[in-house]
């Protein structure tokens, strides 16, 4: 079982994000927690989609940097012939020192959006639940803005996503939400379940791990083995980057929040 | 047709090119002397590409129009009743683009202070008359973060609500003259084709917003080397022609002043340029082009006499309204000619295509302005 096509589509985008003759450009993870711009774009505010972070990335090369594209869009590189790789990775770099890149919550909502336009052409952006009308200003900016507006929060509502208690009744799409976590519990974090191959899921998500730098973060790929379907989600083997349960910050992260739970969208 | 009149206007058109040809290097040497030059530390839009060819080209070329036309018009054709407000108003809009200019190359950064602050300020303050002080400036903070909007970003130079408050200053002044010296035809406004139904007052708020708007829309469209000059040039030959038809007399010898003194400027300023217009001149110039079309009752033909500008003006608005309320870009980059140039236009390809399409608009202007 997996996602639409389209939503596939989208996740590999944002594994390879569509630069101009440079393949392997994964998306950094930006958060705007820590530089709170209001009014933004939606790119800028780390909920862009794989073509309007690579759109924006030409247009802030040309307008403050330059000379990391050219008018076209094509990377220019600095020196001769360098390796597909090496290319990849400087224009990470550029995208991050200019705060572009993906939140959890933004890459989930991008993907679905796809995967609900194509099974059910219903636009989920305009179809959750964000904020009641009687918040009259707020629910406005969420008609306005909704994708911005999503976060994980929205995800764990039980207006937009139901609980699904059963680990076998785990299908493509469903969300594991993980809130209040990290050292401090003030923050959420959600993966998306890719792919169910057997008894292992294979899920998606956005995030940084403290262990890889600066420039190491992004979306990225993990699996979770369901050893014994009985037992809840952390008894499970957890492994991304050929990491394990507590040497994987995922599997932390899940362990740390003081809900994890599997949802599944309601529409 | 007043024939002599339109011979004088010739004449002043060649007198002022000269004499602003005659001191134009005197200007750039003054401008190079004292460093007011385009610097990469200062100017994020110059880092990189072909734009950073234009760093170390002098800014506040604009003056040599600026004083060239001050000082034709007070030698030659000063006219308490016409002339003197036209050239005081394009003077105060110049005098603010001239503190911005300087402030931009030798001022420190301004410091900028959020709304939450002061509110927390407010609220914790230990001493009451602080906490007083604070709620007395709420309302002035208020007004300058919510004009900090409408610009890119804020720099060394005159912020947003600064500027607006001069310019409103200017605009003012213009509707004061206007409604209380021109007389009491000058309380109807022309409309093309459909007369002039009488506004009153009303007058006063729609003059303060044409100075006000057209000022701004000149200054967006000093961007490209050539565009503003070029365009400038278009627009005060057709306001000569209108004000000719008129039988204004100072107007359409202060129109062909400023056409001369452009002719000169833009020789200088078409790419490579040896000096860029600057705020000076942009902001003078955009209040001049709107006094001087108020002045003849055609101020319904600014958008047609300043289409280009308008055309600027309006592609930044729908950016800003874009970027904030939907969170999306409309336009590549704003003003639109940013956006062709991103498109893949070179500088001379967009210039000159938006000169021809504001001549054309010139022309309907004048079409329209033939019309009682």
């Amino acid at each position: 079982m997996k996602l639409s096509p389209s939503a596939l589509k989208t996740i590999h985008n944002y594994l390879n994000l569509p630069f101009v003759g440079v393949s392997g450009v994964r998306c950094p993870y930006f958060n705007n927690a820590r530089l709170r711009q209001r009014g933004q774009l939606k790119v800028l505010v780390g909920k862009g989609t794989p073509e309007e972070i690579v759109e924006e990335a030409k247009i802030i090369s040309i307008q403050y940097r330059a000379n990391v594209f050219d008018k076209n869009g094509v990377f220019n590189a600095h020196v001769e012939h360098p390796a597909e790789h090496e290319q990849a990775e400087c224009i990470r770099q550029f995208l991050v020192d200019n705060n572009l890149g993906v939140d959890c919550s933004g890459f989930i909502t991008n993907v679905l959006q796809k995967h609900f336009y194509e099974t059910k052409q219903i636009d989920l952006a305009r179809k959750l639940f964000i904020t009641p009308k009687k918040n009259f200003l707020r629910w406005i900016i969420s008609r306005l803005r909704p994708v911005e507006q999503i976060n994980v929060k929205v995800y764990a509502d039980n207006k937009n996503t139901e609980v699904i208690n059963n680990l076998k009744a785990l299908q493509p799409g469903d969300l594991i939400v993980i809130l209040k976590t990290g050292p401090n519990k003030n923050h959420d974090h959600i993966l998306l379940v890719e792919e169910i191959e057997g008894n292992i899921i294979k899920y998606v998500h956005a995030r940084a791990w403290s262990s890889e730098g600066k420039y190491g973060h992004g979306i990225a790929h993990g699996t979770i083995s369901i050893a014994n379907p009985e037992k809840n989600l952390l008894e499970q083997v957890w492994e991304e980057k050929e990491k394990t349960n507590e040497n994987n910050e995922t599997y932390l992260e899940a362990k740390q929040g003081e809900i994890l739970e599997i949802r599944r969208i309601k529409l | 047709m007043n024939i002599a009149l339109i011979q004088q206007a010739l004449g002043y058109v060649i007198f002022s090119a000269i004499g602003a040809f005659v001191w134009a290097p005197l200007l750039t040497k003054i401008l190079y002397k004292y460093k007011i030059t385009r610097r990469e530390e200062f100017d994020f839009t110059l880092k990189g590409g072909d734009r950073s060819k234009k760093v170390g080209t002098p800014i506040m070329g604009g003056l040599l129009v600026i004083i060239t036309v001050t000082v034709v018009t007070i030698f030659f054709n000063w006219n308490r009743e016409n002339t003197y407000v036209p050239i005081g108003v394009m003077a105060i809009a110049a005098l603010l683009g001239a503190t911005d200019d300087l402030l931009n190359i030798f001022g420190k950064k301004r410091r900028e202070r959020k709304i939450s602050h002061i509110l927390n300020l407010i609220r914790i303050h230990k001493k009451w008359y602080m906490r007083l002080w604070y709620i007395f400036i709420l309302p002035w903070e208020a007004f300058r973060k919510s004009a900090a909007i409408l610009g890119s970003h804020p720099g060394r130079g005159i912020q947003v609500h600064e500027k607006l408050l001069f310019q409103f200053l200017a605009g003012a002044v213009t509707a004061w003259w206007i409604y209380f010296k021109l007389g009491i035809q000058w309380h109807s406004l022309w409309i093309p084709f459909d007369g002039q139904p009488f506004v009153g007052w009303w007058i006063i708020p729609i003059v303060i917003f044409f100075v006000m708007f057209t000022a701004n829309a000149v200054n967006f469209a000093d961007g490209l080397d050539g565009l503003a000059g070029g365009s400038l040039i278009i627009t005060f030959l057709g306001l000569m022609i209108m004000s000719w038809t008129e039988g204004r007399v100072s107007f359409t010898l202060l129109n062909a002043t400023t056409v001369g003194a452009l002719v000169a400027y833009t020789y200088f300023n078409v790419k490579p340029a040896r000096f860029q217009m600057g705020d000076v001149g942009s902001l003078g110039l955009g209040a001049l082009l709107a006094i001087n079309a108020i002045a003849i009752n055609r101020t319904m033909l600014i958008p047609f006499v300043g289409f280009i500008f308008y055309i600027e003006i309006i592609s930044v608005i729908i950016q800003v309204f874009c970027r904030r309320l939907l969170g999306r870009r409309f336009f590549k980059m704003a003003p639109i000619h940013h956006h062709f140039e991103f498109r893949g236009w070179s500088e001379e390809k967009i210039v000159m295509r938006f000169w021809l399409i504001h001549a054309f608009f010139v022309i309907v202007a004048i079409w329209m302005s033939l019309y009682k």
